[in-house]
């Protein structure tokens, strides 16, 4: 019997998250039509460990440039924090994690979003072209967010 | 497998060539460790099997980065009983907590100065990512 179709999932990359921050992103329109589909489709989005982090690193580069006051950092991390983006917990084995960097030229932060997408044949939601562009002719499912009707 | 209880999570016995994959090294690099006392052994007939603290398989789930606690359970908890009506409510309140959340972008957004030097958040993220970059053939 074939298990049935579990809830529709989108890997997101920090850098989505972030340009829903950040209005005068070039992807910003678009990052907020994926963000409401996901909303009202209930899509379940998941993101790989390095996502946090990424959030909060690209925040306050944004206030040490002027562009966000610090007290507006902290409520938009925990209103990405109520986007629900889970974290979910799948082993990884470091060999294919190094696979990938090798024959994509990725980094290793960039691998760890990658991989989850590959392991949960999801797509990566993007905003950064370029790791869309390195992963063509990949297993990967890769959705670059500049592609996408701002809707 | 490893077995986690409240308390205690027990050790892995592996096959070399296991525990190489399950430690990303090569099995010449854990005879290396055996050889040197690194790793504990134990013998099963003619086989060896190496004994992989259980804690460090967590080097291969999210855990290792602070996140998996949070991260195995769904955020809104799990619909119960399982049944339609509850599956429904749980995705209301989903819905609910996420378009609010993008109301709260919106308000916040509306504060946010533009990059003086026309960077923007892949540049942000790529520093921190893959800094790097610029050194790879």
């Amino acid at each position: 019997m074939r298990p049935a179709p579990g809830p529709a999932t989108a890997v997101v990359d920090s850098s989505v998250a972030l340009a829903l921050v950040l209005p005068d992103e070039p992807i910003h329109g678009q990052a907020r039509a994926f963000a409401r589909d996901a909303a009202q489709r209930s899509i379940r989005l998941v993101a790989a460990p390095n996502f946090g982090f990424e959030v909060r690193h690209g925040l306050v580069r944004a206030c040490h440039r002027g562009r966000l006051g610090w007290r507006a950092a902290s409520a938009a991390l925990r209103a990405i924090d109520d986007l629900a983006v889970e974290e979910p917990a799948i082993a990884v084995h470091d060999e294919e994690l190094l696979a990938l960097c090798r024959r994509h030229r990725l980094s290793w932060g960039e691998a760890h979003h990658v991989v989850l997408a590959i392991v949960l044949g999801a797509p990566l939601v993007t905003a950064d072209g370029r790791l869309a562009r390195s992963l063509h002719g990949s297993a990967a499912w890769v959705e670059d967010l500049a592609q996408r009707p701002e809707g | 497998m490893s077995t986690v209880t409240d308390m205690a999570v027990t050790d892995d016995a592996l096959e070399v060539r296991d525990a190489a994959r399950r430690l990303g090294v090569s099995e010449r690099t854990i005879w290396r460790r055996i050889r040197a006392g690194r790793l504990p052994v134990e013998r099963a007939g003619r086989r060896i099997l190496v004994l992989v603290p259980a804690r460090w398989a967590a080097r291969e789930v999210p855990a290792a980065y602070g996140a998996a606690v949070r991260g195995v359970a769904p955020a809104e908890g799990v619909p119960w009983p399982f049944d339609g009506e509850a599956a429904r409510s749980s995705a209301d309140r989903l819905r609910s907590r996420r378009l609010a959340a993008l109301a709260q972008l919106d308000r916040i957004a509306r504060g946010v100065a533009p990059d003086r030097d026309g960077l923007t958040v892949t540049d942000y993220i790529r520093e921190l990512r893959d800094p790097g970059a610029a050194d790879r053939p």
